[in-house]
């Protein structure tokens, strides 16, 4: 099929004019003009997405490349405003497009009554443009824009309801945090530009390429490199590697940068769908997949990078089982199935870490649109102690929530099974056979922490359920009679994305289960092999990988349904129960899991106590005295009485006038006489 | 009979005399005749210039006095105008003397 | 000597006749047409104003006529066209005379399209407001391509004369009687300070062409004291400090759109005229390097007090008064480098083309001035401004941008033409300390004029105030103006290369 390179361009650039369409002139056109530049453009997006991506699929080529423009060249440097289209950049480009797009059809219903329909529109426009940059970009500076992009329309996002201060706090917590990624991210950036003196991501594999084959000469590499001359180019890949996945720590909320992310749940709820779930927050992810060469050369990097995100998936996980708004469970939920992906990358599953990023997209979305329409129904009411027994008013949704939960949870054949098996089986053959052979205490550990946060998300997943929509109405008096099931463009979404929950996995089924209807073998790892992430696990004969992969699959589905089992005993025949152990024994361990481990106290007394303080001091010191007070005031002052002074001295009197006129003049005289005189 | 020194004496006594006058008395009247004061007492150093070069250039001297005549010409439109701006000044300020006109200021 | 009028001589004088013909047609149609109201002073007369912006129109036609002022430079691609003495030496047709003839024009076009409205709101409408500008216009004309004292003296004093008048047009009102007196009594005062000087330099060299200040041979003693007497003619003119007492308190009594006309046309023919003095004078005669340092002093004095003084004005005519006097300062500059002539002689460019900026956003300001204060004076304060912004956006807007334009922000043509002098100041050497000056008071400056935009858009208006409005001639000229500001600054290079073209004509 041919498909026109300069289209790729076409992509980004039209949600910018739905961006542009809708900014300038959304607020005069009405909401029918709104929702429809704010809807078809990414539409016609995911079109030629859809198109290019068959494109590729049908041709021998592994990317198509469109240049725009020469956007810097300086001497040795250039860079291109440059898009890359490879397998990578289709499947995230698919996800952004069409989710993107789904999630804009739901909220021309979600955001109906809204005041401010025309700049909600045009900032998820610009959002998706930025997206799309990002996952487009040919270098790691178009990265970069659409990096920061996305940060900034988050951040607009998040405070959208701009009235209400907490809104705006939200918004700032999330762009400070990112700005701290983001430092990270740059001098990353810096680094593999003095390494490899190129940021075009298909220079920096040739080079990465040139340092992992040991007998091939050095040449692609930045020859000019005196100031690394004493550092082995080992320290400094581990290095760039690091500062990188500081960056994805800010964006894709893992420790120690996650707080911004439940707090960003203040923005609409399809905003917390489209960024907060289904696409902003995988950057980091596939900012690793993108140089996953470059990391795969340090084992250290990917070591911390497991451990972070183990670590963060059990942590929100454990956040998430006491938490009683809705959106702040799917949020911790969120941030606990990002650390499976950075744990799969650590683990070197680059596919199952992007398999993840694709069927988290899909549920996460449906569960955050499936709260939209709760708290849609319950107008604004995010607290699940004042729902329960939702299922009698909005079967419907109660449908769409039972099927979110039993995809995240892992239940057999729904897509979240298929990926979060992937992870957990590397994860799994990492602890219990070792990729060189030795097995390493700290890969069973962090196996473990995945494991046991696969039950803790069957469980507060379930258990978000029984208090939304099982059990005894706790409804206000005045709302109950009001609560309805969505209309318009919502349902539709809604059941696009249960479908695309249920049948996703299908996506890149495992040799393994290659006996399911409609895989057969040559379909299995599509997604890997497409993207050409799939690592196979080498050094074992294929029965024995079989058995491990049977006994992984089987803890695993085991883990998740203990954890669901115990969810509906719990919150459903044995509630009294968990009162007991929740007002007895477990009193201390629930207090810890509401405040969240008391992660924001920290970060309030170490750093951001001692920085207002250290603000304060200057702010008195440098700003008021110094700058306002010495400086500015001062010399306002000064130059406002000699103002004063002068007009004063029009004192309105003509033969004043007439003198200081005739002085004038006569001063001049004078010196002009004198003068003549000397030089006479 | 002629000097050039004695006559320009006498135009910058003319005109120091009208600038004392604009300058120290209060009524408008009297300012405008000091003024006129001051251009008659150029139009006599004018002449005498021209008098003065009427000797070796004929062209150079005329001169002079085709000024003189202008200033008299214009001097009496300023005068005209003058008077009718004191009249302005007489109806709405019923006064002529210029240390009255201060309302503005500043 | 046998007079020889040639066509030269005819083209030379066609603007500066047409805007007298003018000026006497409307007196004239003022006179003839008494039914149906028109005789009303109260009446918006829309047929003097046609009259007026028609002969406007021919004059600066005429300028553009084959051997006119300014075809040469306009039509011959950067080469300076060739200039002719005419009238026995009294006038000169040049490009020079020619640029700054078509500023005074335009301005004279722009003042009669906004005064219809104001004029008959105040009911004051009375045909002589017009016949006045286009005869004081024809003067004015005629001193910017005045090349002998007589010439230069004659026409000053007619122009003078017509604005002394405009100061007091508003017969009612007391401030005006105040203003015309201040300014007549003074500029009276200094036509006796500039008469001698001239009289000092005829005396010096027998002869009164600008040509003989050039002249070695002179008494340098006469001609040094000659020279600076009639700087000090000059300076009253542009309201050049110490010289500049009349100017707040003629701008504040007269109408608006006169203060506009006042500011611009008058500075714009005295800036001319003075500019044919320094060049002539600094071109090799007996007159003193002094000369240029007292210019330079005038012009630091006059850009810092103009704008001090400016600080404190609530009054908003008197507070654009003082900021006229500041942008005399700054267009002191040139005059400046004119006169030292290096490090190339067509520093004074910068002269000519600031004072386009400064017609464009001096009109542009006098005119909101003159809509919202309604012929009212007591609506002349700041507060009167207040949240104008939400009533009448777009004359919010044009004031907007004239007052930056004013304070030179980029993005207006103020920012172009302040650019340009002091770029020139810069590279001249010994002037440097002048562009430091004068940019210093421009951030000073900017203090004041953001005042009435503050309170234009950030401030709840106070009582709901009528101004001039639906009315076509006062809006043509805010878009006019507040188009032309801008526009100029993204193509100003081709009127910047007319100015360049135009001084070459002077300087050779």
């Amino acid at each position: 099929m041919d498909f026109n390179p300069s289209l790729l361009a076409l992509i980004p650039i039209l949600p910018l004019i739905g961006f542009v369409l809708n900014g300038c002139f959304g607020n005069r056109m009405g909401r029918q003009f709104v929702s429809i530049v704010g809807c078809a453009l990414p539409i016609t997006s995911f079109v030629i997405a859809f198109r290019a991506f068959q494109a590729l699929r049908g041709s021998e080529s592994e990317a198509i490349r469109h240049t725009l423009f020469e956007w810097i060249h300086v001497g040795s440097f250039q860079v291109d405003m440059a898009f890359t289209f490879d397998g990578l950049s289709a499947v995230m480009c698919l996800v952004v497009t069409g989710i993107g797009s789904l999630i804009h059809l739901y909220s021309t219903g979600y955001m109906r009554g809204d005041k401010s329909y025309a700049r909600f529109f045009a900032y998820l426009n610009l959002f998706t443009a930025f997206m799309l940059m990002l996952v487009l970009g040919d270098n790691l500076l178009v990265l970069f824009v659409g990096w920061e992009g996305v940060g900034l329309c988050s951040y607009l996002l998040i405070g959208f309801w701009h009235e209400d201060a907490a809104n705006c706090d939200a918004g700032r917590k999330a762009f400070i945090f990112n700005r701290v990624g983001d430092l990270g991210f740059l001098i990353g950036v810096f680094l593999i530009f003095t390494l490899f003196g190129s940021v075009n991501f298909a220079e920096i594999l040739v080079g990465v390429e040139s340092i992992s084959d040991v007998t091939a000469p050095a040449s692609s590499l930045n020859s000019a490199m005196p100031m690394w001359g004493t550092v082995a180019i080992g320290t400094l890949i581990t290095a760039i590697t690091l500062c990188l996945f500081v960056g994805a720590t800010g964006k894709s909320a893992q420790i120690p940068l996650f707080p911004w992310l439940p707090d960003a749940m203040a923005g609409p709820t399809p905003v917390s769908a489209l960024i907060h779930a289904a696409t902003m927050v995988t950057s980091g992810v596939y900012l690793c997949c993108r140089l996953m060469p470059l990391f795969s050369l340090s084992p250290q990097t990917l070591g911390v990078i497991a451990a972070i995100g183990a670590c963060t998936a059990l942590l929100a996980a454990l956040i998430a089982l006491s938490q009683t708004d809705i959106k702040k469970v799917l949020a911790y939920s969120t941030v606990s199935q990002l650390g499976y992906m950075f744990f799969a990358i650590g683990m070197g599953a680059y596919s199952a870490a992007l398999f993840h990023v694709v069927t988290h997209a899909f549920f996460k979305a449906l569960l955050f649109l499936g709260s939209g329409s709760v708290i849609h129904a319950m107008h604004h009411e995010q607290d699940m102690r004042k729902m329960g027994g939702l299922r009698r008013q909005l079967p419907f949704t109660h449908l769409i929530f039972i099927i979110g939960t039993l995809a995240i949870a892992g239940v057999p054949f729904f897509s979240g099974f298929f990926s979060k098996d992937e992870i957990l089986f590397s994860g799994f053959f990492a602890a219990f056979h070792g990729h060189d052979g030795h097995v390493h205490f700290q890969d069973q550990l962090f196996w473990g922490m995945a494991t046991l946060t696969a039950g803790l998300t069957a469980f507060y997943m379930l258990r978000m359920v029984a208090l939304t929509f099982w059990g005894k109405s706790n409804v206000d008096d005045k709302l109950v009679d009001h609560v309805h099931e969505p209309g318009g463009w919502m349902p539709f979404s809604l059941a696009v994305l249960a479908v695309l929950s249920v049948f996703g996995g299908i996506l890149n089924v495992p040799e393994l289960l290659h006996w399911l209807p409609f895989v057969g073998e040559e379909r299995t790892f599509l997604l890997g092999n497409f993207t050409g992430l799939h690592h196979a696990h080498t050094g074992i004969d294929l029965d024995a990988l079989h058995k491990l992969e049977w006994t992984s699959l089987i803890i695993s589905v085991g883990v998740g349904a203990t954890g669901l089992a115990a969810a509906w005993y719990l919150y459903g025949p044995g509630r009294a129960l968990l009162d007991g152990f929740v007002n007895g024994a477990g009193k201390k361990l629930v207090r810890i899991s509401e405040n969240k481990f008391y992660i924001d106290e920290v970060y309030q007394i170490l750093i951001v106590t001692p920085f207002q303080f250290a603000s304060y001091v200057m702010f008195i010191l440098i700003d008021r005295f110094l700058i306002d007070g010495v400086m500015v005031g001062g010399s306002a002052l000064v130059v406002r009485s000699f103002g004063e002074f002068f007009r004063r001295m029009q004192s309105g009197f003509v033969p004043a006038y007439l003198l200081t006129f005739g002085c004038g003049a006569l001063v001049l005289l004078f010196i002009m006489m004198s003068l003549l005189n000397g030089a006479g | 009979m002629f000097s050039l020194t004695s006559c320009l004496y006498i135009s910058a006594f003319l005109f120091s005399t009208g600038v004392y006058g604009v300058l120290g008395r209060r009524n408008i009247l009297v300012v405008l005749m000091s003024l006129e004061l001051m251009l008659n007492a150029v139009n006599l150093a004018l002449v005498a210039f021209g008098r003065a070069y009427a000797a070796q250039d004929l062209a150079a001297a005329h001169t002079g006095q085709i000024f003189a005549l202008m200033v008299i010409a214009v001097a009496a439109a300023e005068a005209a105008v003058g008077l009718s701006i004191v009249l302005l000044v007489w109806r709405r300020w019923q006064s002529i003397d210029v240390r009255d006109l201060c309302r503005m200021h500043g | 000597m046998p007079i020889n009028l040639v066509s030269a001589d005819y083209a030379a004088i066609l603007p500066a006749v047409i805007l007298i013909a003018t000026g006497l047609a409307v007196l004239i149609a003022d006179l003839f047409v008494t039914d149906d109201g028109y005789d009303n002073p109260s009446s918006e007369k829309s047929h003097l104003v046609w009259i007026g912006v028609c002969g406007a129109a021919l004059a600066f036609a005429a300028l553009f006529v084959p051997s006119g002022l300014l075809f040469g430079a306009w039509s011959e691609n950067g080469v300076a066209s060739g200039s002719e003495v005419v009238f026995l030496g009294a006038l000169r047709l040049d490009a020079f005379g020619g640029f700054a003839a078509a500023i005074i024009i335009v301005a004279a076009g722009l003042t009669t399209l906004s005064s219809g409205g104001y004029l008959a709101a105040q009911g004051q409408n009375r045909g002589e407001f017009y016949g006045l500008v286009y005869l004081g216009g024809g003067a004015m004309v005629l001193l910017a391509q005045a090349t002998n004292l007589i010439s230069i003296f004659v026409a000053i004093e007619t122009l003078s004369l017509t604005v002394y008048v405009l100061a007091g047009f508003f017969r009612k009102w007391k401030l005006g009687a105040e203003g015309a007196a201040k300014y007549f009594i003074l500029g009276a005062f200094s036509s006796g300070f500039l008469l001698l000087g001239m009289a000092f330099v005829y005396g010096a060299t027998g002869e009164i062409s600008l040509a003989a200040l050039g002249k070695s041979t002179a008494d340098p003693y006469l001609m040094n004291v000659g020279l600076l007497l009639i700087l000090v003619g000059f300076g009253f003119k542009v309201g050049a400090v110490p010289f500049h007492s009349w100017v707040p308190d003629a701008y504040q009594g007269a109408p608006a759109t006169a203060a506009g006309w006042m500011a611009v046309a008058v500075k714009v023919c005295s800036f001319a005229a003075l500019i044919r003095v320094v060049v002539a004078a600094g071109q090799g005669g007996v007159a003193d390097a002094a000369i240029g340092k007292m210019l330079a002093a005038l012009a630091v004095v006059t850009m810092v007090l103009g704008n001090l003084a400016a600080l404190n004005q609530t009054n908003i005519k008197r507070m654009l008064a003082y900021s006229g006097i500041a942008h005399s300062g700054y267009l002191l500059i040139p005059v400046v480098l004119a006169f030292q002539g290096t490090p190339d002689p067509k520093v004074g460019a910068g002269a000519l083309f600031y004072l386009v900026a400064y017609l464009l956003m001096t009109i542009g300001a006098f005119t909101v001035v003159a809509m919202v204060s309604n012929g009212d004076t007591d609506r002349e304060e700041l507060e009167s401004y207040n949240g104008l912004a939400k009533r009448q956006p777009f004359v919010a807007f044009a004031m907007t941008v004239s007052l930056l334009s004013l304070a030179g922000m980029p993005g207006t043509v103020g920012f172009l033409g302040k650019l340009t002098i002091f770029k020139d100041a810069v590279y001249s050497g010994p002037y440097l300390y002048l562009a430091f000056v004068g940019i210093l008071a421009s951030l000073v400056s900017v203090y004041y004029y953001l005042r009435p935009i503050v309170a234009m858009y950030f401030r709840e208006e106070g009582e709901t105030i009528e101004i001039v409005e639906n009315n076509w001639g006062v809006k043509l000229t805010l878009v006019l103006t507040s188009f032309g500001t801008i526009a100029l600054f993204f193509c100003g290079k081709s009127v910047h290369e007319l100015s360049v073209r135009s001084i070459q004509s002077i300087t050779g």
